[in-house]
């Protein structure tokens, strides 16, 4: 049940990760359509409070809370590194013909956000 | 939000964090390293066996101090368990009328009851109640000023955390991106990735810690309520009267029986024995919950004769506030959590460290680029730089040090145990001194890189000359002696690759005033502030 909640605080923040506009494009390999993102948000809020019940199931109600925000902690690191320092292509979708053009531009409007 | 405000607080980011920012990087890393501290002190004593049978040790302990204190006012026991490295016991002697009761000689009045229920020749070493202690009490000063320094450097935090809450409000955000390779703007996603990736830890731990110093801090609600610090006390621990020494020898139960129905009255793990006038009618024993089993600090306790082992007072339900209290202070120290917690703890603890790190590192960064002549910095900048390599790279490299002197210090040295922590303390000065003599970027890399090949070869000394290397712990299921050996392992690697990327990093020709000026004033102030 531990194990469980901990991969479930992964793929919430996995889920929160690739909501962002950069990080979708470069792990996916597509653009990412608002509606998209929303639906990607909406999973990753159930996925922490999936884990919070998982928490509380595995822990108990005192240490469960605090299990709960260390689990969540746990999951956005990893995937803050993973996102980060794994590069990404090796686990891309075989890309499209227009992919360079777009991740060429992809930079661009971060910058000046 | 006002522009005005967040500038505000990004000057109280910037100030509160730097000016005691390297005790805060002490205390954080001596505080995390302290989560494994009873882990510490068995892998700082590798003679010992591991306990399998802590009544066997609980029945030692009581022989050996019917025989080596039998009229002693006092004996405490702390209850051995598989963690523990054994029964740590002390003893205080009858008052001499007269004489003024202290502390000092209780290093004469204690012994360690090893595995097999006899007093061990371990070597003597503070083991891992070193960085425990000094995290906030520091050393070589009086703890008062101490523990003053340390509660200041807390509350200079919680106003950093906050302020920098508002400051970065972009973290939030820009949660998941790290610029990597462009200076100062990667050094600042690494401080924010460090510091919001565990925030609930941050301001956890902060606020937590100023609790645990709150009496001193904020001792009016306390100087208002109570004339008495003795009545305070009575209040705050609640205890069992104490009785006089009747002076009828009465031989003393079996404590391991006693302990044995206090386990089952609390339902969880005894922790503290104490056992007052024994071998006397009027002997007492009273024994305390683990704290490891409750989240408050605050264990309850029963006390039970010590001459048919009846119980005859428990402690009563802590009042509020108290359990409040209680339950920050465990919060804080995590004697509570198993091993998964306390490995998120660690890690949340590290991500501290590095944030701290990072955040004063940065402040440099961030100047130099505007430093009218970088060959010739002003006084304020090389003071921080020079700081931050004594301190930062520093204090690693002297817990190295302190380390491999509690495996090479010879073990029938004199005062053995304060050389170890002497040990910590000359390699830290060693450490002022390059980073006086040296280049900053050569001394980051000559310390970092010392730390890492002295941390990742620690293991394979235990290998090589000790019972308790990685193959024979990990054969025996011992993971947390294992645990230690893999963690110094990995960031002895950390370290030394850390410090090839220092050495071999060539700053970036820096950027001409002139494009600089180019930059709209628009873009500009959306960038984050910091």
């Amino acid at each position: 049940m531990t194990i469980i909640c901990l991969l479930c605080a992964v793929v919430a923040f996995a889920l929160f990760g690739l909501s962002t506009d950069q990080h979708h494009q470069q792990r996916l390999g597509s653009r990412l359509p608002p509606e998209r993102k929303r639906a990607f948000r909406r999973a990753a809020w159930l996925a922490v409070a999936v884990c919070l019940v998982l928490a509380f199931a595995a822990q108990g109600a005192i240490y469960g809370a605090i299990f709960w925000l260390g689990a969540l902690s746990f999951g956005a690191a990893t995937v803050f590194l993973f996102l980060n320092l794994v590069p990404a292509g090796r686990f891309m979708r075989p890309a499209s013909a227009d992919q360079p053009t777009k991740s060429a531009s992809a930079d661009e409007p971060r910058s000046l956000k | 939000m006002s522009k005005s405000f967040r500038q505000s607080q990004s000057f109280l980011h910037t100030w509160s964090g730097l000016i005691l920012g390297w005790m805060l990087f002490v205390i954080f890393v001596a505080g995390t390293v302290a989560f494994w501290r009873e882990g510490l002190n068995r892998w700082m004593r590798p003679e010992l066996d591991r306990i399998e049978q802590p009544y066997t040790v609980l029945a030692g302990a009581q022989r050996f101090l019917e025989r080596k204190a039998p009229d002693a006012k006092s004996w405490f026991i702390a209850m051995p368990s598989e963690r523990s490295p054994g029964a740590q016991v002390f003893w205080q002697p009858q008052p001499k009328p007269g004489k003024e009761q202290g502390r000092r000689g209780r290093r004469d009045n204690q012994s360690l009851i090893g595995a097999d229920g006899t007093p061990t020749v371990a070597r003597e070493t503070r083991g891992g109640e070193f960085f425990y202690r000094f995290h906030f009490d520091l050393h070589y000063m009086p703890i008062i000023w101490a523990r003053w320094l340390v509660g200041v450097a807390a509350m200079a935090m919680l106003i950093a955390i906050l302020s920098g809450i508002v400051t970065h409000k972009k973290i939030f955000r820009d949660f998941f991106t790290l610029r990597r390779g462009k200076g100062q703007r990667s050094w600042l996603d690494g401080h924010n990735a460090t510091a919001v990736l565990s925030l609930p830890f941050h301001l956890m731990i902060t606020y937590t810690g100023l609790v645990t110093l709150m009496a001193m801090l904020m001792p009016w609600a306390v100087v208002a309520n109570y004339t008495d610090q003795e009545k305070l006390f009575d209040r705050l621990f609640p205890h069992v009267e104490e009785r006089e020494r009747s002076g009828t020898a009465a031989p003393l139960v079996d404590i391991a029986s006693v302990v044995r129905d206090a386990e089952r009255r609390f339902g969880a793990p005894a922790g503290q024995i104490q056992v007052q006038e024994p071998g006397d009618a009027a002997a007492l024993i009273t024994v305390g919950r683990s704290q490891s089993s409750m989240l408050s600090s605050r264990a309850p306790s029963l006390t039970y004769s010590g001459v048919d082992g009846k119980l005859i007072w428990q402690s009563p339900l802590p009042g509020g506030a108290s359990e409040t209290a209680g339950a920050m202070i465990g919060l804080h120290s995590a004697r509570f959590a198993g091993y998964g917690l306390r490995w998120l703890y660690f890690l949340c603890g590290v991500g501290g460290c590095l944030m701290v790190a990072s955040g004063l590192v940065l402040w440099t960064v961030k100047r130099r680029e505007k430093l009218p002549d970088p060959a010739r910095p002003h006084l304020g900048f090389r003071v921080v730089e020079w700081l931050n390599v004594a301190v930062v790279a520093g204090f690693p490299f002297g817990i190295a040090a302190m380390l491999w002197a509690n495996r090479l210090l010879p073990l029938t040295m004199k005062d053995r145990a304060q050389w170890e922590i002497h040990a910590l303390f000359l390699a830290w000065a060693l450490a002022l001194c390059l980073a006086t003599v040296l280049r900053a970027a050569r001394a980051w890399a000559a310390l970092l890189g010392a730390t890492g090949a002295l941390l990742a070869a620690i293991p394979v000394y235990n290998i090589a000359a000790t019972e308790r290397g990685l193959h024979a712990t990990l054969a025996q299921g011992d993971f947390v002696l294992a645990g230690i050996d893999i963690a110094l392992l990995v960031f002895g690697l950390a370290f030394l690759a850390t410090a090839r990327r220092v050495a071999s990093h060539r700053p970036a020709p820096r950027r001409s005033r002139r494009r600089e000026a180019a930059v709209p004033e628009a873009i500009a102030a959306l960038e984050p502030a910091e």
